[in-house]
């Protein structure tokens, strides 16, 4: 039996700039098929380097550096059972989106598009802007996967972001200057993933394109995944889904936010509307992103000892604390008595 | 590849009890091959469980819930991938172990042998079986268990690099022993003979061919003489001088005790031969405190760090106070 496909595509990039709606158009064409958001891959691929490290600590005495087992044989093999799991549940998935299409508020048409029926449907799409920070993790599990940055104008970003909870009760960000470190954040480093792993893997795609020449945005999208184009794809840009009602008047009256974080935001958004992404990898930015990666893995390999720490040095606090509110109990004891007895001295009048 | 055989054997119980000796004879089999100290499945067994929870917890909106992935699928898709990765590089384990000067024992007589299991003897498993279960649900234990005394005594004089001593006390010593045999016995009464087999060290060294027998019946697999092979050898011993005394007056006497009477009940009785459903039930839900404690240990630790910078302005405010306190 063939091995099946395991291609699959992140949609990645600030929440609020169409990650949900691009993942939706995607589920359109016959090979491939959208997943719900997810939130796991990404600290399950640390968990993978981690458990190399502890598996591999001890060269020749542990098991996976005695049988040569290499770190990325490892994370492959991890994502080609996940791309197993996600491809045999197409079914489940497409029944449960049937019954529950009400409650996820699924267009019947999308439920036809994106199910097995329309196509052999052999990849699929996330569409979780979180992954932006796990594009390194996800390409250990996924070597072969492809990543589509859709950017969006930060200030429109940040205002969809401040009124989405009006909509949907979910708070993305609790103010204007959490909005805004978010976008950059996660901007940042997809623009990162751009540079290291070139346009082969990451292509940058602008919102403002899909809506406005969607057909030509989609065309070099479809170029990019190596699949044929479909008109079918645009069809859910047709709806406005998953929005947050921007009142036009609206303005936000969270507390006064940082201008320098407001004005780099604004920069970068400006030069990303003007300037393409970059044309060639580079194995510097991919050493800094492993760099980054292998720093994280550590954090939370030692999270557990470290928290263990902390709650030393709470208990220690708490214990000072404790001992300083008795002695301060007894001086107010030994004063109270003093005064008690300079009443009862004749003559004094306190 | 997902036809091959998924039947791996962990030999649990307390360090110094023979788990290495144990899986040097069981490698010997046809059919089973080494595996260097397998440390690394229990946590990532709780990793994994971890990350489905995460994947399910939104509900319909959850991808692993949307697409109906339950946690028992989820965890038997790494584990048969692990059982792959470690059965497809045997060969390249052979050419490594072939380098070593003094190889401790034959990982394959004939490239003939089929070699479709493998055996792990990790004493730290010990902690982890209901996690390694989950990964791979036809896995067999063997629970092998020394009397306490030889194994303190022998834990006391183990230098793994020569250098160092493995454990510090007498007490420690105690405390490995009792925490892991009581781990293993949970085990036991949990899933059962036909899941967990005990073996006494003594057995293993002093009616080897009945042992052995018995072990490989229990594995499913046919007796081979060679198992026997690597007793004749003196493996990862700890060199325990003739006139050793542990005896440290620091170590509290009712953990002794209490360690004694344990050892002396496990020399004399038979395992059980039921399983107990409150008894996996217990390991159940240890396992799931433990994914729920890593599931949510980096939000408490934002949490602790957050207290600890809160505490401090209060200690500075009761300094204060205390300073103002004692110039009245």
């Amino acid at each position: 039996m063939q091995a099946p496909i395991n291609k699959p595509i992140f949609v990645v990039g600030s929440p609020r700039s169409g990650t949900s709606i691009l993942t939706w158009c995607l589920g359109h064409h016959p090979n491939l098929f959208p997943v719900p958001e997810s939130n796991w891959m990404g600290s399950f691929a640390v968990n993978v380097a981690i458990a190399h490290q502890v598996g591999a600590a001890r060269g020749d005495h542990s098991i996976l550096s005695a049988m040569e087992i290499r770190n990325d044989e490892l994370f492959a093999a991890f994502g080609q059972s996940i791309n197993d799991l996600i491809l045999r549940h197409r079914k489940d998935l497409e029944t449960k989106r049937e019954t529950r299409s009400k409650e996820l508020k699924i267009d019947g048409r999308w439920l036809e598009a994106t199910s097995t029926l329309a196509g052999p449907k052999e990849r699929w799409v996330d569409g979780t802007p979180e992954y932006s920070f796990y594009i390194y993790g996800l390409r250990k599990l996924f070597p072969d996967a492809l990543f589509i940055h859709i950017i969006r104008d930060v200030r429109t970003v940040v205002r969809s972001m401040l009124n989405f909870h009006r909509v949907t009760g979910v708070q993305l960000a609790p103010n204007e200057q959490e909005a805004y470190s978010y976008w950059l954040r996660t901007v940042s480093a997809c623009l990162e993933a751009e540079r290291a792993y070139g346009p082969n893997v990451v292509h940058r795609i602008r919102y403002a394109d899909l809506i406005d020449n969607a057909e030509l945005a989609m065309r070099s999208l479809f170029a990019f995944l190596k699949e044929p184009y479909t008109a079918k794809c645009l069809e859910p840009l047709a709806l406005r889904i998953n929005s947050s009602e921007v009142p036009p008047d609206f303005k936000s009256d969270n507390p006064p936010t940082n201008p320098a974080i407001i004005e780099e935001a604004c920069q970068l958004s400006n030069n990303i509307e003007k300037s393409p992404q970059p044309s060639a990898s580079s194995s510097g930015a991919v050493a800094e992103m492993e760099a980054a990666f292998e720093k994280r893995a550590q954090y939370i390999a030692t999270l557990d000892m470290d928290k263990s720490r902390l709650e030393v040095v709470v208990c220690s606090y708490q214990a000072e604390q404790s001992r300083l509110e008795s002695a301060i109990a007894e001086l107010q004891r030994q004063f109270d008595d003093l005064s008690d007895r300079l009443t009862q001295i004749p003559g004094t009048n306190r | 590849m997902r036809d091959q055989v998924t039947k791996p054997i962990f030999v649990v119980g307390s360090p110094r009890s023979g788990t290495t000796v144990l899986a040097y004879c069981i490698c010997q089999h046809p059919n089973i091959l080494y595996q260097e100290e397998a440390d690394w499945l229990g946590p990532f067994a709780i990793d994994a469980a971890v990350n489905h929870r995460r994947g399910s917890a939104r509900g319909p909106r959850g991808q692993l819930s949307a697409i109906g992935v339950g946690h028992e699928e989820f965890l038997l898709s790494f584990g048969q991938s692990i059982n792959e990765l470690i059965l497809s590089h045997r060969k390249q384990f052979q050419s490594r172990r072939a380098q070593w000067d003094v190889p401790p024992f034959t990982i394959s007589r004939s490239p003939e042998e089929p070699k479709s299991r493998w055996v792990a003897g990790a004493p730290e498993n010990s902690f982890y079986v209901c996690g390694l279960r989950k990964l791979f649900p036809q896995a067999l234990f063997i629970h092998l268990v020394r009397d306490v005394k030889d194994v303190v005594r022998s834990l006391l004089n183990f230098f793994p690099d020569g250098r160092n001593r493995l454990i510090a006390t007498e007490q420690d010593a105690y405390d490995i022993w009792l925490r892991r045999v009581n781990s293993c016995l949970d085990a036991e009464r949990a899933y059962g003979p036909s899941v967990v087999h005990r073996m006494r060290y003594s057995d293993l060294l002093h009616q080897p061919e009945a042992a052995m027998r018995s072990l490989l019946e229990f594995l499913g697999e046919p007796y081979a003489p060679q198992c026997l092979e690597p007793l004749a050898k003196r493996i990862n011993s700890s060199n325990v001088p003739s006139n050793f005394n542990p005896s440290d007056p620091a170590t509290d006497p009712a953990m002794v005790a209490r360690a004694d009477e344990l050892s002396d009940q496990l020399q004399n009785l038979r395992q059980p031969r039921e399983t107990s459903a409150g008894a996996a039930e217990k390991l159940e839900a240890e396992f799931d405190h433990l994914v729920q404690y890593f599931h949510d240990l980096g939000r408490n630790y934002s949490e602790a760090q957050r207290l600890i910078i809160s505490l401090q302005r209060e200690l500075e405010h009761v300094k204060a106070s205390a300073a103002g306190a004692s110039v009245t």
